[in-house]
């Protein structure tokens, strides 16, 4: 079975910094490219009078960085907010 | 083009034009702080008065900003410095930096002055003009909200004036994404004089590197060594307030207290302060720059007391001893109070508190009255006080008008003996702490291009009392982590001031260099990961070698420009007359034989003149800058040329 299948990301929101590493790194494993619109599965919405921060991942386009040995996103979250959870 | 937008916008507010130059042209200035530097000193005619059309200022990226190198979402705003007509560079963080690359800009070069308000909207490799009178006398959260909604994208990342910058007031900063400072300079009140009130950046391309594996597996190495630094750690923990440890565990740390008359604070004071109770009572997350693992911000909720329901991002360091300790107020409502609203009003912190607190200071030692002051009673530790002025300030009321002139000017215009009473670095404002005791650290922010500020050469290896053998491995200087010695600090500061402006060039924060932990990004790294990142081959010595460029070009603006020399060196009255009080450094001030000893040092290290202070013909040819040469020479700021007496050999 594909290890998508298996396998998500899962963010923790209450971590989250908002620096928007993951979304850079997750361009990077999609086009060889950093950009925070294009090429990424993860956006991070920050919202500056409040405090809060939404992230989407959109999982139909996450392949988990197949190829390295954690998905790039983990592995540029010095908060360790994003998690590899079982789906099934 | 790697790592690079490619493009230089040059606006010009008077006649509504864009041109578009190659930012390949400028490599040799690497980018940020090299670039804007470069071209304040090559545009802005020494006649130009700051806030006149002819000033430019300067929005800078570097090549690593909106890639993954660490911390690489620092903006560079370069400018004529509005209180001390030298050089001015500003630096903030967010996220406005990489968007404004990922727009189509690595530069904005604007001049001019704009007919009515107006705001700058750039977007997809375009650059809009728009009519802004319906933001002027907004604060600057207002602004930034008015432009997203009327922009409609929630992505949009904004740079506002406030109030103080409309009305031109020398402290006047620029705000970013609502809680990031361009604090030095009055550079806000050099936008104010161009009617130009907000820029709004919008980008969605994205950016290629030369070497993309190379670039992410050094990347991803520097990530892993800023996590394993201790330094660092504490920052991750604690925000920015960790960095000074706020007093430190027992109290005991050095402070800036009552307008600098001394470095110690009572230590229920400094208790009521700790970063820890911030921590504890207000933090609601931890908040980073783009691409960020240090995570120095915080979000704060006020839950209780006179202020409840206060929200915001804060705290730093500098706003705690600016409107904290130096205004003696253990108040940590108020000083969250004060950050907003300088935040709103768009002021600096370390520069409003050094005229705030030198009104205080100068009113209670009886030098000026009521009749002075409007009727206001001005005395230590009260919040309200503090928030009036600051009103005062940035309408430029009263009282306030003469205060909004900088603590510099607002001495001259009083007189009285208030002048020795002004805390300040060639005409700006000062709010710092350990400037008695740590010899290399008052070195660095009293020679700073940019009038202060412990940024520029100020290393903070006392405060982290590095090794000698670590000192001699990095510096070559043995003293490097003794505070109170002078030996070896000429050499150290004058080392900082080349080293410094490579992250300033680059686009990363000082927090990721040597500034505050040797284990960090040295000059090799930085050669490594530009070259990767934009095939430009550099090694360290290269960079090391232009920052000295671009010291010696921000040097020569402030020597044309603003008529420096060696006197703009020396430390203020208080800091040479009125030492420490008590605590481990006891007694500690800054002996004025000692420090022209180490100042000879210093110009020694730099090539220059040790009688004048002035830069050498020697050393602008040795560094390739004929061009400044010239200008210096054409302007008769040379030291005489010693004359050489042949000797006749042999004969008579």
């Amino acid at each position: 079975m594909n290890i998508k299948l298996r396998y998500c990301l899962e963010i923790d929101e209450k971590k989250c910094t908002g620096c928007q590493a993951c979304v850079l790194a997750c361009s990077y494993h999609h086009s060889k490219m950093f950009s925070i619109e294009n090429a990424s599965c993860i956006g991070v919405f920050r919202n500056n009078k409040n405090g809060d921060i939404k992230v989407n991942i959109d999982r139909s386009c996450c392949d988990m960085c197949a190829q390295e040995e954690m998905p790039l996103c983990i592995q540029f979250c010095a908060s360790e907010a994003i998690k590899i959870v079982r789906t099934i | 083009m790697y790592s690079i937008a490619g493009k230089i916008a040059w606006i010009d507010l008077s006649d509504k034009t864009v041109k578009i130059e190659s930012t390949e042209k400028y490599k040799k200035f690497i980018g940020g702080r090299g670039v804007g530097s470069y071209l304040v000193f090559r545009e802005v005619p020494e006649t130009a008065h700051p806030l006149s059309p002819e000033n430019i200022i300067t929005f800078n990226t570097g090549p690593l900003t909106g890639t993954l190198a660490p911390s690489s979402g620092r903006i560079n705003i370069s400018t004529k410095n509005v209180a001390t007509h030298g050089i001015s560079f500003a630096n903030a963080g967010g996220n406005f930096a990489p968007e404004m690359k990922y727009a189509g800009f690595d530069h904005l070069i604007i001049k001019g002055k704009a007919e009515k308000p107006v705001y700058l909207f750039i977007h997809d490799n375009e650059i809009e003009i728009r009519a802004a009178e319906h933001l002027w006398g907004k604060d600057t959260w207002e602004t930034e909200e008015l432009i997203i909604k009327q922009l409609a994208d929630k992505k949009i990342h904004v740079a506002t004036i406030g109030q103080a910058g409309e009305n031109l007031v020398t402290m006047a900063c620029i705000m970013f994404d609502r809680a990031r400072a361009a604090g030095w300079g009055g550079c806000g009140a050099v936008m104010g004089s161009k009617n130009l009130k907000a820029v709004a950046v919008r980008g969605k391309s994205s950016l290629q590197v030369y070497n993309p594996e190379h670039f992410l597996d050094f990347t991803k190495q520097l990530w892993k060594r800023l996590l394993k630094s201790n330094t660092i750690q504490l920052i991750r923990k604690y925000g920015n307030l960790g960095t000074s440890g706020a007093g430190g565990i027992d109290g005991t740390l050095a402070q800036s207290v009552k307008n600098m008359e001394d470095e110690v604070w009572e230590a229920e004071k400094t208790l009521k302060l700790r970063e820890i109770i911030f921590k504890e009572k207000y933090e609601v997350r931890k908040l980073a720059n783009s691409a960020c693992p240090i995570n120095c911000s915080r979000f704060y909720h006020v839950k209780e007391g006179k202020f409840a329901g206060q929200k915001l991002e804060a705290l730093k360091t500098n706003v705690y001893r600016a409107f904290g300790t130096n205004i003696d107020l253990p108040s940590r409502e108020y000083i969250l109070m004060a950050n907003e609203i300088a935040d709103r009003y768009g002021m600096n912190c370390d520069s409003l508190s050094a005229v705030v607190t030198w009104a205080i200071d100068i009113f209670q030692r009886g030098l000026i009255g009521k009749d002075i002051t409007d009727g206001l009673d001005l005395h230590w530790g009260d919040g309200d006080l503090q928030l009036e002025l600051f009103k005062l300030i940035a309408y430029r009321k009263g009282f306030g008008d003469i205060l909004a002139q900088g603590v510099y000017r607002a001495s001259q215009i009083i007189g009285k003996g208030t002048e020795k009473y002004a805390m300040h670095v060639k005409g700006h404002g000062m709010c710092e702490q350990a400037v008695r005791s740590h010899k290399g650290w008052a070195l660095g922010i009293m020679t700073s291009t940019i009038g202060g500020g412990h940024l520029t050469g100020a290393p903070n290896t006392e405060q982290r009392r590095l090794s000698p053998e670590e000192g001699i491995r990095c510096f070559g200087v043995p003293t490097a982590g003794e505070p109170t010695v002078y030996e070896g600090k000429g050499k150290l500061v004058a080392w900082f001031e080349k080293y410094k402006i490579i992250a300033d060039m680059a686009g990363l924060c000082s927090f990721t260099t040597y500034w505050i932990d040797t284990s960090l990004i040295g000059a090799n790294d930085f050669a490594k990961l530009i070259s990767l990142a934009t095939g430009w081959k550099f090694e360290g010595k290269d960079l090391l070698n232009i920052g000295e460029s671009i010291y010696n070009i921000e040097k020569a603006f402030n020597t044309l420009h603003a008529g420096f020399t060696r006197k703009d060196d020396r430390p203020p009255y208080k800091l040479t007359e009125i030492p420490v009080s008590s605590g481990e450094f006891a007694g500690e001030r800054l002996i004025p034989e000692k420090w022209e000893k180490m100042l000879d040092d210093y110009y020694i290290a730099h090539g220059w003149d040790v009688a004048t202070g002035w830069q050498t013909r020697e050393c602008l040819l040795k560094l390739g800058l004929s061009n400044v040469k010239e200008r210096l020479e054409k302007a008769g700021k040379f030291p005489p040329q010693k004359i050489i007496k042949k000797q006749n050999k042999g004969g008579k």
